[in-house]
C-alpha cells in the first residue's frame, strides 16, 4: 500500500518535472510560428540590415494593429519575375482574405510600387498612393530605403484612420474624376502621375508573337517541310516489328514491384472569381484611364508605382 | 559437293515452288512434299534413313536418287573445314560447267543450265541451318506486288511508278540469327502524383511523392538478326515482322531454284547489336509497368541480357533491281508477307508540291484561327 503511494508520487512527480521542461518548449515553438505568421517584411533584394529588417516588422506590426491593416514590405532583385502589380498580386492570393497594404521595391527594373487590399482599398486608394511614393521617392532614389519604408509606413497607418477624401477611390477614371475648375490640382496631379508612369506598359504587350505573319508563315514552313521529310524517310518502309511481337508473355513478367509513398508537399493559390469587368486580358483591368486592379484570385486593390 | 533435284519421273530439274510449297518438276508437274522426303534428315543419329516412299519414290530411289542424295554429309565437324577453301570449284551435276559462286553462296542457279543446285557441304556442320522460312510469295506474284507498291508512293516520280524497269528480281534466302534472350531489368525511380482540388476560396496542389520500384523478367523469342554482311542491316530490320508459323526445319530441298547464302557472322558476333536492340525493349516494358503517376524520373536503372539461344535460319527475301535514269535502286520485299523496303527515287517536283501544299494549308489555317480569336477579344 505504502509502495504504490509512493509510486504514484514518484509518477505525478516525474510528470510534473516532465510538463515544466515541455511548456517552455511548446511556448517558444508558438511564438516562433507566430512570428512566422507576423513576418511583414520580406527583403529578397537583401538591401537592409538585419537590424534594419527587425526595426522594420516591429514597426509595420505596431503601427498595423492601431491602424488595423497589415503593412508589408517586399523588395526583390530578380529580373525574370513577374512585373511589379503582378508580383504583388501573387504574394496577395498567397494569403487569405484581410486588409493590406504592400510597398514593392522592384530593384531589377528599378521601380516602386504599392498596392491596398480589403479596407486598405478603400482608404489607401490610388489617390494616397502617389503621395506616399511622392513622399518616399527622393529616399528611395537616394538609397534611404529604411527611412523610406519608415515613411511608408507611418503614412500608411494614418491614412487608415482618415476618413476624409474617400470619394477617390481606386476605380476612377479620368471623366469621374471631381470636377471643377480644370486647374483642379488633383486632376492634374493625377494626370501627371498617369504620364509619369506607364501603367499600361506591361499589359499592353505587342501582340503575342503566335499571331505574327512572319512567325506563322515560318511555322508552316516548318510543319511542311517536318512532314514531307517524314513522307521522303519512310518511303523507304518503316521498321513496325515491336519488342511485344518477339514477347514470350507466358514466361515473361514483373518480379518485383514497390510504390513507396515518401512525402506530401501542397501549395494554394486564390480561386480565380469569374469577374465580369475583368475582360481586359490581364491581371487586373487598367485600361481607359482606370487605376487599380483585380488579381487573378479575384482581390481588388488600389495601385501606383514609380519609375525611380 | 552439289546437290541438284532431278525428277525422278521424266529427269528435268526440280525447284522449290512458293505456290505449293513442294518441290515441283515444271516439266511433268510432278510435286515432291519436303517435310516428308527430307523430314528424317534428323534421325540421322542412328544412321539411317527411312524416306515416307511410295513405289515410285522407290523406284526411283532405286535409280536416280543415287545421284540426287549421294553422301549425304554428316553432321560431324570435320565437314566445316572448307573455310578457308574457298577456291573449291563446283561443277553442275547436270551440265557439268563450273558453276560460279561466292565464297558465300550456299545454293545457286547454274549459269548454263538454269538447273537449281544445292553447295551441300557448305550447309552442314556448324554451317547447318537449324530452321527455314520457305518462299510463300512466287516470282511472279512478288513482281506483281512489287508494281503495285512502286503506284503507291506519294513522292516517287510518276514515269518511276509503272515499274517497268525492273532489271532483275531474285529469290535469296538470307541467313539470319533468331535468337531467344532473356532480359532482366531493375529500375528505381522517383515519381508523383499530382491532384488538385478546390476548397473554399483556394485551389490547392497536392503533389506525393512515391519511390518506385520495378523488377522485370522478360524472355524474348526468335528476334531475327540479319547475319550476312552483304545486307544492309536497317533494310533487314524493316523487313520484319516474319511469321513464325511458317517456320520449319531446314532442308536443302527448299533452297533449290533460289539463291543461299551463308552467315557471315557468327551470333557471338552479333549478340551486342541485338543486345542493345533488347535492351530498349525491356527499357519500354519497365516504363509500361510504371502507371498512375503524373511524373517519372529514373534514379537507377539496369538492364541485363542474356543470349539463351541462338539458332541459324534463312528467311525469304526477293531482291528487286530497278534501274531508274541510269542509277539502281535496290528493294528488298519479305518473301512470305510482302512487306517491301528500300529508298525509292524521289521526285523533287512532288516533294516541292507536297511541301507548298502543306504549308500553304497550316498557314491559311493558322490565319483563320487569328483572325476568328482576334475577333473574340
Amino acid at each position: 500500500m505504502r509502495d504504490g503511494l509512493r509510486r504514484t508520487f514518484l509518477f505525478c512527480f516525474l510528470m510534473g518535472m516532465l510538463l515544466a521542461i515541455m511548456l517552455p518548449g511548446t511556448g517558444s515553438a508558438l511564438a516562433a510560428e507566430a512570428e512566422g505568421n507576423a513576418k511583414r517584411v520580406y527583403d529578397e533584394a537583401g538591401i537592409l540590415t538585419q537590424e534594419e529588417i527587425s526595426l522594420l516588422e516591429d514597426m509595420c506590426l505596431t503601427y498595423g494593429e492601431d491602424a488595423e491593416v497589415e503593412i508589408f514590405i517586399l523588395t526583390h532583385n530578380d529580373p525574370n519575375t513577374v512585373y511589379p502589380e503582378r508580383y504583388i498580386e501573387d504574394f496577395e492570393d498567397l494569403l487569405p482574405v484581410g486588409d493590406r497594404v504592400y510597398f514593392l521595391y522592384d530593384m531589377a527594373r528599378s521601380e516602386i510600387f504599392m498596392e491596398g487590399y480589403g479596407k486598405a482599398e478603400t482608404y489607401i486608394h490610388s489617390r494616397r498612393i502617389d503621395v506616399i511614393l511622392d513622399t518616399v521617392f527622393d529616399d528611395m532614389k537616394a538609397g534611404n530605403y529604411y527611412d523610406a519604408f519608415e515613411t511608408y509606413i507611418t503614412m500608411s497607418a494614418d491614412y487608415m484612420k482618415d476618413d476624409s477624401e474617400l470619394n477617390w477611390d481606386h476605380n476612377y477614371n479620368l471623366q469621374d474624376l471631381p470636377s471643377g475648375s480644370s486647374s483642379d490640382p488633383a486632376k492634374d496631379d493625377y494626370i501627371r502621375h498617369q504620364n509619369e508612369y506607364d501603367y499600361d506598359r506591361y499589359y499592353d504587350k505587342p501582340e503575342s508573337v503566335l499571331t505574327k505573319v512572319w512567325f506563322q508563315l515560318a511555322a508552316s514552313l516548318a510543319i511542311g517541310g517536318i512532314t514531307v521529310g517524314i513522307m521522303a524517310y519512310n518511303s523507304g518502309g518503316r521498321m513496325t516489328a515491336k519488342g511485344s511481337d518477339y514477347l514470350d508473355v507466358n514466361r515473361s513478367g514483373l518480379i518485383g514491384r514497390r510504390d513507396v509513398y515518401i512525402r506530401t508537399r501542397v501549395t494554394r493559390i486564390r480561386r480565380p472569381t469569374n469577374n465580369t469587368n475583368n475582360t481586359s486580358g490581364r491581371g487586373g483591368f487598367n485600361s481607359g484611364g482606370f487605376r487599380g486592379g483585380v488579381s487573378s484570385g479575384g482581390r481588388s486593390h488600389s495601385s501606383g508605382g514609380r519609375r525611380l | 559437293m552439289v546437290i541438284h533435284y532431278k525428277c525422278p519421273n521424266c529427269g528435268a530439274d526440280m525447284a522449290y515452288n512458293a505456290e505449293s510449297g513442294m518441290l515441283r518438276c515444271d516439266s511433268c508437274g510432278r510435286t515432291d512434299n519436303i517435310e516428308q522426303m527430307a523430314g528424317e534428315k534428323h534421325s540421322t543419329s542412328d544412321g539411317t534413313y527411312s524416306y515416307d516412299m511410295d513405289e515410285k519414290d522407290e523406284e526411283a530411289a532405286r535409280s536416280a536418287f543415287d545421284n540426287d542424295y549421294e553422301e549425304l554429309p554428316d553432321e560431324s565437324e570435320s565437314h566445316n573445314t572448307f573455310e578457308g577453301d574457298e577456291a573449291v570449284e563446283y561443277h553442275c551435276k547436270n551440265c557439268g560447267a563450273v558453276l560460279i559462286t561466292d565464297p558465300q553462296t550456299t545454293a545457286t542457279t547454274c549459269s548454263f543450265c538454269q538447273a537449281g543446285v544445292v553447295l551441300g557441304d557448305r550447309l552442314s556442320g556448324s554451317l547447318a541451318p537449324d530452321k527455314v522460312i520457305p518462299f510463300t510469295i512466287s516470282k511472279s506474284q512478288a513482281q506483281e506486288a512489287f508494281k503495285k507498291w512502286c503506284r503507291k508512293g506519294l513522292l516517287t516520280p510518276s514515269d518511276f511508278m509503272t515499274a517497268d524497269r525492273i532489271k532483275n528480281i531474285t529469290g535469296l534466302y538470307v541467313p539470319f540469327w533468331l535468337y531467344d534472350l532473356n532480359g532482366r531489368g531493375e529500375a528505381e525511380a522517383t515519381c508523383t502524383r499530382v491532384r488538385t482540388y478546390t476548397l473554399g476560396d483556394w485551389i490547392y496542389t497536392e503533389t506525393k511523392y512515391y519511390h518506385v520500384y520495378r523488377k522485370v523478367d522478360l524472355n524474348y523469342i526468335r528476334i531475327p538478326c540479319d547475319a550476312s554482311q552483304k545486307m544492309d542491316d536497317n533494310m533487314m530490320d524493316k523487313l520484319e515482322p516474319y511469321e513464325y508459323s511458317g517456320l520449319k526445319d531446314f532442308n536443302m530441298p527448299y533452297l533449290a531454284g533460289y539463291i543461299a547464302e551463308k552467315y557471315d557472322f557468327d551470333d557471338n558476333a552479333l549478340l551486342p547489336r541485338i543486345k542493345s536492340r533488347v535492351s530498349d525493349y525491356v527499357d519500354a516494358y519497365i516504363r509500361s509497368t510504371i502507371t498512375g503517376y503524373s511524373t517519372v524520373s529514373f534514379n537507377r536503372k539496369s538492364i541485363d541480357i542474356r543470349k539463351l539461344r541462338a539458332d541459324y535460319t534463312l528467311f525469304p527475301v526477293w531482291m528487286v533491281c530497278y534501274d531508274y535514269r541510269k542509277a539502281e535502286h535496290i528493294f528488298a520485299m519479305n518473301g512470305q508477307t510482302g512487306k517491301i523496303v528500300g529508298k525509292p527515287p524521289l521526285s523533287a517536283a512532288k516533294i516541292m508540291l507536297w511541301f507548298s501544299g502543306i504549308s500553304s494549308g497550316a498557314f491559311l489555317v493558322m490565319r483563320l484561327l487569328t483572325l476568328l480569336l482576334g475577333g473574340a477579344r
